[in-house]
């Protein structure tokens, strides 16, 4: 029997699966030449997106490599809907490394890649078999700026076209079937584009390549791949206009983590800032960049916020941060910090020399972040690393929440406190992860309305009211609230702490800690009116700093210091109507035994579980 | 030319390679696009239609296929596709191959597109070397060549000789 013509092959070759589709290339050379026929790429590309046969989809997945490296991959999956768990198969990519490009568009079936640093390098790649096309390099006369750049497919023309808009009304486009660069055939004449064009996504439909703008004002501007003429539409009336992007590199910022961008980020800043659009956004993208210090200040004319996807780096020597903050935050109003990047304070040259603890002239030490008079905001999924100083500090704001933030710090790290509360009101700690070397949320005098939930501590040294009573013009502590915490080998637990000789009364009131688990937990319920460390202090006399309205209650766990419930109060003025629940602490220390409760000026009210038994030895001593 | 198709009755003479003939209604042979274009063009003024690629055997399945989807009504499309698999349920791949080749002959895209389908149904799950002898072509690869080949689209072989 005579073998099939070359037709009939291609349709039958045309339906099979990508897999053994690969394998038939295996076949003879005859095989190999049916496969790269566009009639047959063609007709499988018609098939695979058909509605009737088995669509594929695509999934772009970033998976940790080792500890410390992420890996980007592609992978499809073919969707059978009467197999729900579909094998997913990894994009060959060999030999170039996927995780460098990201995709900046797709197509009918290809994609079009770009590589993450070095812009100018681009390929479209079929994701079924590997096979990849490298877009050469654009020269250009002039020295216009990239404004948008997308890949599209011409039903009509059957032709896939890159194009590139340049500054100064110019377009190019790239014909995968021509190979070279030219300048578009219906001009950008056709329409003027604005020199302030900006748009970061696009998508082809119909052979029409659309852009969603935003600036200067919203609308959609059009290419149509296959005649090469612009068009505009203006964004339909009565949808919320997107939110403006003030892009950091495209104000100098380089991604060489040596070049500062303090000047890139104050320009882009001050872009969104003037902003009349709600919830314009500065984007520092990914990549890793140094900050020498900046001072973001407000107020702005609508909502705004800061997207950090990459990572920030502070100079490490301290002396560079010519400020007492690296990154100062002033008198927004809601101002969102946000994104999944790092900003690593590079504290350790910083920890070692730091003698605060025992020279109180030192020199100031630049904390990571600092927010000064900034309200109804939020600090979400960001990290904060390293920090020579304090991590964040927060003055006079109000309505202020963190949600999902992570700092991280090693347990080694001088005064490295994470949140430090200042004469702040109603400010909110939530599902957030806090490793550092001092306390994890301090609470300073001044506070009012704190909420702190879903919290993890460790290692640190605890979530802690204070030190209040050191100044003579402190305003008082009311209502704080701790709850659903765990902490873990922390130096203490939930602790109020006051200094003695205090030089002028003060109160701290209405403070509920409550659902707390310690793991392997020193001092884990303390009230300190006593505080001195470094010995610093006058014990002589007592701290003026009056408790009240006070309540531990439902913590659980285990202890690594065998005083576990230490509620020392102050000799002038001791605690009232402080509430002691639903204790369940266990000593796991060397030295064995059960674990114990001192009282000083306390005589608090008891309810629940006692182990240890509140106040007991206290009682015994006197 | 147009009175003679609307007349369903008449009927005319297909002649296989091997000889045989076939008496076919007009509208069973109208499933066929060349059939059709031989009619509309009025080359049909012979008395008989030789198919000189087509032997008996594979004529016969042919008109079989074509007589079920013209006497079958457009509401029955569920009958119509449990009679496409059961047509082609226990065939062996000569008998496919002459199908898909009178059907690509005869412009039959219906039966084509069965035909084709069942073959890539057949492959997909084989090995290349099984492939081959179900094609009957040669390796003409250098061992190096293969080698090449298939290093390229490794991923595609995983689980495969």
């Amino acid at each position: 029997m005579d073998s099939l013509p070359g037709e009939i092959m291609v349709n039958i070759l045309s339906r099979l699966p990508i897999k053994p589709l690969l394998r038939c290339k295996s076949v003879c050379k005859s095989f190999l030449n049916l496969t790269l026929d566009p009639y047959l790429i063609e007709a499988h590309l018609d098939r695979a997106s058909s509605h009737d046969q088995n669509p594929s989809l695509i999934l772009n997945t970033t998976v940790l490599n080792g500890t410390t490296h992420f890996r980007s991959q592609l992978y499809y999956t073919t969707l059978t809907p009467t197999q729900s768990n579909s094998p997913c198969e990894e994009v060959p990519f060999s030999p170039l490394n996927f995780g460098e490009f990201r995709i900046e568009g797709s197509c009918r079936g290809l994609l079009f890649l770009r590589h993450r640093t070095i812009d100018d390098f681009m390929f479209v790649v079929n994701p079924c078999t590997g096979k990849r096309i490298e877009i050469p390099k654009l020269v250009i006369p002039s020295c216009g700026v990239g404004r948008g750049i997308a890949f599209g497919f011409s039903p009509t023309g059957n032709e896939y076209k890159v194009v590139k808009v340049i500054d100064g009304s110019a377009s190019y486009v790239f014909s995968l079937s021509e190979g070279v660069w030219r300048e578009a055939v219906g001009g950008a004449s056709s329409f003027k584009i604005s020199e302030n064009f900006e748009s970061d996504e696009c998508v082809c439909l119909n052979g029409v390549i659309h852009w969603s703008c935003y600036s200067p004002s919203n609308f959609i501007v059009c290419f149509d791949v296959g005649n090469e003429l612009f068009g505009v539409i203006p964004y339909p009336a009565g949808i919320a206009t997107q939110a403006a992007i003030f892009d950091v590199t495209k104000y100098g910022a380089k991604a060489d983590g040596k070049s500062d961008i303090s000047q890139a980020l104050m320009s882009a800043w001050q872009g969104a800032c003037a902003s009349t659009t709600p919830s314009s956004i500065v984007l520092i993208p990914g990549g890793t960049y140094l900050l020498t210090a900046v001072n973001i200040v407000g107020p702005c004319r609508a909502p705004v916020g800061i997207q950090v996807q990459g990572t920030l780096l502070a100079p490490a020597d301290p002396a560079q941060v010519k400020a007492d903050a690296w990154i100062t935050f002033e008198h927004i109003d809601q101002f969102t910090l946000s994104g999944n990047g790092i900003l690593d304070g590079q504290g350790a040259i910083a920890w070692a020399h730091n003698d605060c603890g025992k020279n109180a002239n030192c020199g100031p030490i630049p904390m990571n972040l600092r927010f000064n008079f900034v309200t109804n905001s939020v600090v979400r999924d960001i990290t904060s690393k390293d920090s020579k100083n304090f991590h964040v500090n927060l003055l006079g704001c109000n309505n202020f929440s963190f949600q999902h933030f992570t700092i991280s710090a090693p347990e080694t790290s001088l005064n490295t406190d994470g949140i430090h509360i200042g004469r702040s009101t109603g400010v909110n700690i939530t599902d957030t992860n806090i490793m550092t070397g001092d306390d994890c949320v301090s609470i300073g005098d001044g506070s009012q309305q704190i909420n702190v939930e879903r919290v993890t501590c460790g290692p640190g040294h605890g979530i802690s009211i204070g030190s209040l009573g050191k100044f003579k013009d402190e305003s008082p502590v009311v209502g704080v609230t701790v709850r659903n915490c765990t902490l873990t080998n922390t130096q203490n637990g939930v602790r109020v702490k006051s200094w003695p000789s205090s030089p002028a009364p003060g109160t701290a009131s209405d403070m509920h800690f409550e659902d707390i688990i310690m793991n392997n937990v020193g001092n884990p319920v303390l009230i300190d009116q006593e505080y001195c460390p470094w010995n610093q202090c006058n014990l002589k006399n007592p701290s003026l700093v009056q408790i009240s309205r006070a309540s531990f209650k439902k913590i659980r766990g285990t202890t690594s210091t065998k005083l576990a419930v230490k509620l020392i109060c102050s000799s002038s003025n001791p605690c009232q109507n402080v509430e002691v629940g639903d204790i369940d602490l266990t000593y796991t220390g060397k030295e064995g035994g059960a674990a114990t409760s001192q009282c000083a000026n306390i005589k608090p009210i008891l309810s629940g579980n006692q182990n240890p038994a509140t106040c007991a030895d206290s009682a015994q001593s006197s | 030319m147009a009175s003679s198709i609307e007349n369903n009755n008449e009927k005319l003479t297909l002649k296989s390679s091997d000889g045989e003939e076939f008496l076919v209604e007009k509208h069973v042979a109208l499933q066929s696009t060349l059939l059709q274009n031989m009619l509309d063009s009025d080359c049909s003024s012979a008395d008989v239609i030789p198919l000189p690629k087509i032997d008996a055997r594979t004529l016969a399945l042919v008109l079989g296929y074509c007589k079920k989807h013209a006497d079958a009504s457009s509401s029955k499309q569920g009958e119509l596709n449990s009679f496409d698999s059961e047509f082609l349920k226990d065939m062996d791949m000569g008998a496919l191959f002459n199908l898909v080749l009178a059907a690509n002959f005869m412009e039959i895209k219906g039966l084509l597109d069965i035909a084709a389908q069942k073959i890539a149904d057949t492959i997909k799950d084989k090995p290349h070397q099984e492939v081959r002898e179900i094609f009957h072509v040669e390796n003409d690869y250098t061992p190096e060549e293969e080698a090449a080949v298939r290093e390229e689209n490794r991923w595609a072989f995983e689980g495969f000789p």
